[in-house]
């Protein structure tokens, strides 16, 4: 085996690694933000990326993670480039339902979900952002910094900045009657 | 509620309304997600353009419009690197030959869909990628082909093709059959196409696109591997002295130049020397 066959087969089991580690998290983040329907497209096309700037992936596990979805971040806001250029990627949430689940939670952990969900449209992407990095992706704030190609301590300021204007979102919509199925934008502010 | 309750809440609220909770992959997940591990090492670790002097002259000398394709799309079609977007997930460099069973119902399918009559005209290619099914089929008088979802072959009514997906074309004068040198191979036929594929957020109305060559094989050439504008490699199926080939490409547009770029070939002997061709 000569050298240079033996190095492309090395960089065929590392790029293995980390597919195989961080696919999962990587779909998920990339469907949080897109159509489900585009997302293993995203996915092929970050890894594809990936296998060609193998010596960019930071070695740590994490990091490599981190580092992917700065990479998918930026496929995503590139592909919406030519419509608008939001520099933040908003983030999507399921949708919400009511069902057995329901039963054994508190009920105010039911209602405030579904205060959650009609607050979270009227976030900016921009703080959409930060939350989820957070909350659903999972990082911690300096992967999230790396992610969005700031500073911890910016990312950690925007994200207290999130989680205020999301509940002062919550707050003046269950002023009134509360009516779940109702759009939350639609509603006059109290 | 005091802020700590509220972000408690507030966290585990967000965590029920994730779209996309943290499950293990189903068995098709993990299935496309191979097929991309494999069409990824596929491509070239360095973009290889060829030598102008390497590049054919390029004949897109047709750009079919499917049965049931969308209107003109209003969104925009991300450029996405391995193209044709999630229509072609499962879509693999390296073709699958159909069984004769399987190869004569897909050509059934193919004829019934583009409702034309059976000529006894024989299936010249068959093959699958992914989940899609390549059928070529050509006599003297006539010739088609059809792409379509493998899931569709054997349903006999046209209208469920022109919903989900399917493309094909059909001529009662084919292009007269050349003779390529042994060591040769000559293409006859390129396009590019779509199949509609709903989308209903960002992508909206983006069409699975690919790009699909034809041609003639000499006697000595047993292999055709396309090399693919957008650094793809992919092996053609050889038969009866034809080759196909098809992979998924993106809408060509201005915007979009390396989709229309030229592709190149290598053809590899029954020896298995090779050699680069132009086509």
């Amino acid at each position: 085996m000569d050298s240079t066959t033996s190095s492309q087969r090395e960089r065929e089991q590392r790029f293995r690694e980390i597919y195989d580690s961080v696919y999962i998290d990587l779909l998920g983040f990339v469907r949080r933000r897109v159509h489900p329907t585009h997302a293993e497209d995203v996915v092929g096309e970050v890894m594809l990326v990936a296998w060609r700037r193998l010596d960019d992936v930071p070695a740590d596990v994490s990091a490599a993670r981190a580092w992917l979805f700065g990479v998918a971040r930026k496929i995503l806001q590139n592909t919406r480039r030519r419509e608008d250029r939001h520099d933040a990627v908003a983030v999507r949430l399921a949708e919400v339902r009511h069902g057995p689940a329901d039963a054994g939670q508190h009920p105010d952990l039911v209602a405030h979900r579904v205060d959650i969900a009609a607050a979270w449209p009227l976030l900016s992407a921009l703080h959409q952002e930060a939350i989820a990095l957070s909350v659903l992706d999972g990082l911690t704030a300096p992967e999230a910094a790396a992610v969005l190609g700031i500073s911890s301590t910016a990312f950690r300021l925007r994200l207290s900045r999130a989680r205020r204007t999301l509940r002062r979102h919550v707050d003046s919509t269950t002023a009134g009657d509360r009516l779940p199925c109702h759009l939350a934008s639609d509603r006059t502010p109290r | 509620m005091n802020k700590h309750t509220f972000d408690t809440m507030t966290t585990a609220a967000l965590r029920d309304l994730d779209p996309a909770p943290r499950t293990a992959l189903t068995d098709e997940e993990l299935e496309r997600a191979d097929a991309t591990f494999a069409r990824i090492l596929a491509t070239p670790r360095h973009d290889q353009v060829p030598e102008e002097s390497d590049r054919p002259r390029r004949r897109r000398s047709r750009l079919l419009v499917p049965l049931g394709l969308l209107g003109a799309a209003g969104a925009a079609v991300p450029a996405l690197l391995l193209g044709g977007g999630s229509a072609f997930a499962s879509w693999t460099p390296k073709p699958q030959p159909l069984t004769a069973a399987a190869a004569t119902e897909a050509a059934t399918t193919c004829r019934t869909v583009l409702e034309v009559p059976d000529q006894g005209e024989p299936v010249v290619i068959a093959e699958r990628r992914g989940g899609w099914t390549y059928v070529l089929i050509a006599g003297p008088q006539a010739e088609g082909f059809c792409l379509m979802p493998d899931d569709l072959v054997g349903h006999q009514d046209p209208a469920d093709h022109r919903q989900e997906g399917f493309f094909g074309g059909y001529t009662t004068d084919p292009v007269e059959a050349p003779t390529p040198p042994r060591d040769r191979i000559v293409e006859t036929e390129n396009m590019a196409g779509s199949v509609p594929t709903p989308g209903l957020w960002l992508f909206s109305n983006d069409g699975g696109w690919f790009s699909s060559v034809e041609g003639y094989v000499g006697s000595d050439v047993t292999g055709v591997t396309v090399h693919t504008p957008m650094g793809t490699d992919v092996e053609a199926s050889v038969a009866s002295g034809r080759y196909a080939a098809w992979w998924p490409s993106d809408r060509p547009s201005s915007e979009n130049l390396e989709v229309m770029g030229a592709w190149t070939y290598t053809v590899t002997f029954a020896d298995g020397s090779t050699r680069r061709v132009t086509g």
